[in-house]
């Protein structure tokens, strides 16, 4: 018999993780309903009210797990990135139920809203309940928080209830890029993605902050702050010589795979064309 | 038992919260409106509104109806905005084989409750999650676009 769960309080829910933690949350339900194995035991979080509440917390945006991409999509706070990868999710009806927060614990590496979490250095905070009945909360960035495919770095009695965006002002004052490439506009599930964010001064051109990642081109997300430094690096100004050499080592970075989306080789290129992009306009300020 | 409001009216359910919301429509409340056909959320003909929002529900569990406002074709039939978009959609050959209008015609109204008058490309976003073999799209376009001229005021 399956065991379900219905929590009316998030404290509640915390309780049921810890003392059956094998239970699989489910906020929209939209990918936990299309895999083929049944699991023993179910915990709803779609009716709580603790997770559907984004607000701005010191520097941070404290996005809520229960929201789904249709709120988000409303809501003025978020960064402009992160809902260009949002309007991209599957579907209409899918994105009025599914979450943020589960778009992350799904943990694929063609997941839409992860390069621009990477790029925003996006934390997921994870809550418990201690034997003693106190909540406790961590976060974790997104990067160590997903470890590989479906992977992730989380105990079981714990619960993902919100995505922190910290110092969001400054990666809203930033100029953004973002592409997925997949088979149909909607519906699709990426052949690849990259998302990008770039300060720059127009009157000394100089470039003081930029960031990039790349969707479905390995196990995880792949962003690599060294090299965002090194192109900043570049004296006098020479970006575009510098971002030469930054596509020279992605090319060896990026290992794509060949499955039944794309192939290893389709993905490298567009992957890398698509960089080459990002930086020339980063170095122009075209973006 | 979980209860929700079903085309107006208060019901409970006896199935488990982890059943596709889909299969209780059908096979609890006898409505056949929403068609099962991809079985995980890629086509639309099982789409249903909660909550006024557009939802596939063979990917929603039962859980997720508790306490919400579901509503079928059956339901919405009965109304007049359904009325203008059926005469626009037989008018504009809209339907051939019918097994994907359910979820147009949902997906329609998901459009039009919350964008009374739009452009062709919003039109074609709001039904880029529902597939349809027969008509290529195009008659399924025009009949919202006349819908929303038609009906004006309903919405």
């Amino acid at each position: 018999m399956v065991r379900n769960y219905f929590p009316e309080t998030l404290s509640e829910a915390l309780k049921i993780k810890r003392d059956d933690p094998e239970t699989v949350p489910v906020a929209g339900g939209t990918d936990v309903m299309v895999s083929k194995k049944d699991a023993g035991s179910y915990l709803y979080l779609a009716g709580l009210k603790e997770l559907k509440q984004t607000c701005v917390s010191g520097d941070d945006l404290v996005i809520g797990a229960g929201e789904a991409y249709r709120e988000l999509l409303e809501e003025p706070l978020i960064p402009e990135l992160l809902k260009a990868a949002m309007r991209e999710v599957a579907s209409p009806a899918i994105r009025n139920s599914g979450t943020l927060a589960g778009n992350i614990c799904n943990a694929s590496p063609a997941g839409d809203t992860l390069p621009p979490l990477y790029c925003m250095d996006a934390e997921v905070e994870l809550s418990s309940m201690t034997g003693d009945g106190q909540v406790t909360a961590r976060k974790l960035a997104i990067s160590e928080f997903i470890t590989g495919v479906r992977k992730l770095n989380k105990r079981p009695e714990e619960l993902v209830t919100a995505v922190v965006i910290p110092g969001f002002k400054k990666t809203n004052g930033m100029k953004m890029y973002y592409e997925k490439v997949g088979a149909r506009r909607s519906e699709a599930i990426s052949k690849l993605s990259f998302a990008g964010l770039c300060l720059r001064d127009d009157n000394s051109k100089i470039i003081s902050d930029i960031r990039f990642a790349f969707g479905s081109v390995g196990i995880t997300t792949v962003r690599i702050r060294d090299e965002e430094l090194k192109f900043l690096s570049a004296k006098d100004g020479r970006y575009s010589d510098m971002a030469e050499e930054i596509t020279n080592d992605l090319d060896r970075v990026l290992k794509p795979i060949d499955d039944q989306r794309s192939t290893a080789e389709y993905r490298k290129r567009v992957s890398l064309n698509i960089l080459k992009d990002f930086l020339q306009k980063c170095s122009e300020g075209s973006l | 038992m979980i209860s929700f409001t079903l085309n107006g009216e208060k019901v409970e359910s006896r199935g488990n919260g982890n059943e596709r919301l889909l299969d209780v429509l059908r096979e609890e409340f006898s409505l056949t409106g929403p068609k099962e056909g991809c079985g995980e959320g890629e086509c639309g003909a099982c789409a249903v509104l909660m909550d006024g929002r557009l939802t596939n529900s063979c990917i929603t569990p039962l859980a997720n109806a508790a306490g919400r406002e579901v509503v079928t074709i059956e339901g919405y039939s009965r109304t007049d905005r359904y009325r203008v978009l059926e005469k626009c959609f037989a008018e504009e050959g809209a339907v051939q084989c019918g097994f994907c209008t359910p979820g147009m015609v949902m997906a329609a109204e998901g459009l039009l409750s919350v964008d009374p008058d739009p452009s062709e490309e919003d039109v074609r976003l709001a039904i880029s999650g529902n597939l349809c073999r027969c008509t290529g799209y195009n008659m399924i376009i025009k009949a919202i676009m006349r819908a929303s001229k038609e009906g004006k005021g309903l919405w």
